[in-house]
């Protein structure tokens, strides 16, 4: 059921205008219309007191909540972290499948946004992780990692030999990032590039085969 | 590093970027925040969590009326948004989707409380704090005579304010004390716009009636 409002004076201008217009000067209309003027009267005492509210509302300490809520929200928060998957640090190999060491997605974003931090003009919002498809395993690996067969016959693959080393496990990293408007947005992606290449290979010990970045916003600095 | 929620207001502006003066440490958009605290990074949130609880704490206390109570709706909708940041889809969106938890939770305990008991008014301690406070403020003012008049003022406006039905007195609070627009207001309060609009007028009205009163 349409019920009226009656935001509309007699003179036909509608209340709302004149409640947005009445911290300035009147207008030309507004100046001589009899409906206006008594209309902007009545509003102008009540915005001069929500204003003088509002502001004071921002400065009362009666306002704001106890320092224990947030105390109690933060601890929640904190026992329910999210630290996402486990990601080997290793990469799986056809004699080692599993991995010894692992890092949880949440710590490895952690070190890809603090090295974003660094670049000026950037601000990492998202980190995107995955785990690139593992490389099919060819011969060629097993013999040039066991490059040393112990009865020189180059047989590897019946004799177990000492484990190779370990490769870092490849990841791909997509970031989501917002670029100061006074940026070079290929400048600052490349240098992003590289200071989280950097990060993730001397922090974390993976191999970021692939960086990603997707400029998602501009910002004013 | 914080960020400052906050309105349309001259002294405040959403997501601006601002860099602080000492340590040269940049203050991050509160988008850019959003994105880190919707990826689990924890002191992302704690950011805010920090920069949102006085705004919605002074909403809800100014819906409810009982400290307590507020106090609850803000612990409830600032962990609630944690668990939820996941499905949030546009970070930019945040502002809009806390206050809307926020608003929705007080909808409920009004809800709740008008089965309990009928009078609404009933135990506002809300109104008596800012009778008393508003006396302490204008006492710091220049003209004592002019600030006195305020004071008088501002305690008549919360009077009015508490003396609203309580539909067109939460889209007022929304609109004019924590400066959502008509459409945050109406995705907050799960109704049309024109619903709002007509809630808001019709507040306007009654206050300026009630403040023409005082003449």
């Amino acid at each position: 059921m349409a019920v009226s409002t009656s935001t509309r004076l007699g003179c036909g201008r509608d209340i709302d205008d004149v409640w947005a217009g009445v911290d300035r000067p009147p207008d030309a209309h507004e100046r001589t219309c009899p409906d206006c003027r008594a209309a902007r009267a009545s509003l102008s005492q009540l915005a001069e007191v929500t204003a003088e509210q509002r502001r004071r509302d921002v400065e009362d300490p009666e306002l704001q909540p106890s320092p224990q809520v947030l105390e109690r929200i933060m601890d929640i928060a904190r026992a329910e972290v999210r630290h996402g998957r486990r990601l080997p640090l290793d990469e799986p190999e056809p004699h080692r499948p599993t991995a010894d060491l692992t890092v949880s997605e949440q710590a490895l974003a952690s070190v890809v946004r603090s090295a974003g931090d660094t670049v000026r003009g950037v601000e990492v919002r998202r980190v995107r992780i995955e785990l690139p498809r593992r490389r099919p395993w060819v011969a060629s690996d097993a013999v040039a990692d066991d490059s040393v067969a112990p009865d020189g016959t180059g047989l590897t693959t019946s004799t177990p030999g000492p484990d190779p080393e370990p490769r870092p496990a490849r990841v791909a990293l997509l970031l989501q990032i917002s670029v100061a408007a006074s940026a070079s947005i290929p400048a600052v992606t490349s240098e992003l590039r590289q200071v989280v290449r950097e990060a993730v290979e001397n922090e974390v010990g993976m191999d970021p085969v692939k960086i990603d970045i997707s400029v998602q916003d501009l910002h004013d600095e | 590093m914080t960020v400052s929620p906050s309105g349309h207001g001259a002294d405040e502006s959403r997501g601006t970027q601002e860099r602080t003066g000492d340590d040269g440490a940049a203050q991050l958009r509160e988008a850019t925040v959003v994105g880190r605290a919707q990826d689990g990074d924890v002191d992302a949130f704690e950011q805010l969590a920090r920069s949102y609880q006085g705004p919605l704490f002074r909403l809800a206390y100014r819906l409810l009326g009982d400290r307590g109570e507020a106090e609850d709706v803000l612990q409830d909708a600032l962990v609630q948004a944690w668990r939820r940041l996941p499905i949030l889809t546009d970070p930019e969106a945040f502002h809009s989707w806390i206050y809307q938890i926020v608003t929705r939770r007080c909808l409920s305990v009004l809800r709740t409380r008008g089965r309990r008991r009928t009078d609404p008014a009933e135990g506002d301690e809300l109104a008596e704090v800012l009778g008393d406070r508003a006396a302490l403020f204008g006492s710091r003012d220049d003209d004592p005579a002019s600030a006195a008049e305020l004071s008088a003022q501002l305690r008549g406006l919360s009077d009015l304010l508490a003396g609203l039905p309580e539909d067109q007195r939460i889209c007022w609070v929304l609109h004019e004390l924590h400066e959502l627009t008509y459409p945050e207001i109406a995705y907050a309060m799960n109704l049309p716009l024109s619903t709002v609009r007509g809630r808001i007028a019709r507040a306007r009205q009654n206050l300026t009636k009630g403040m023409d009163s005082w003449r």
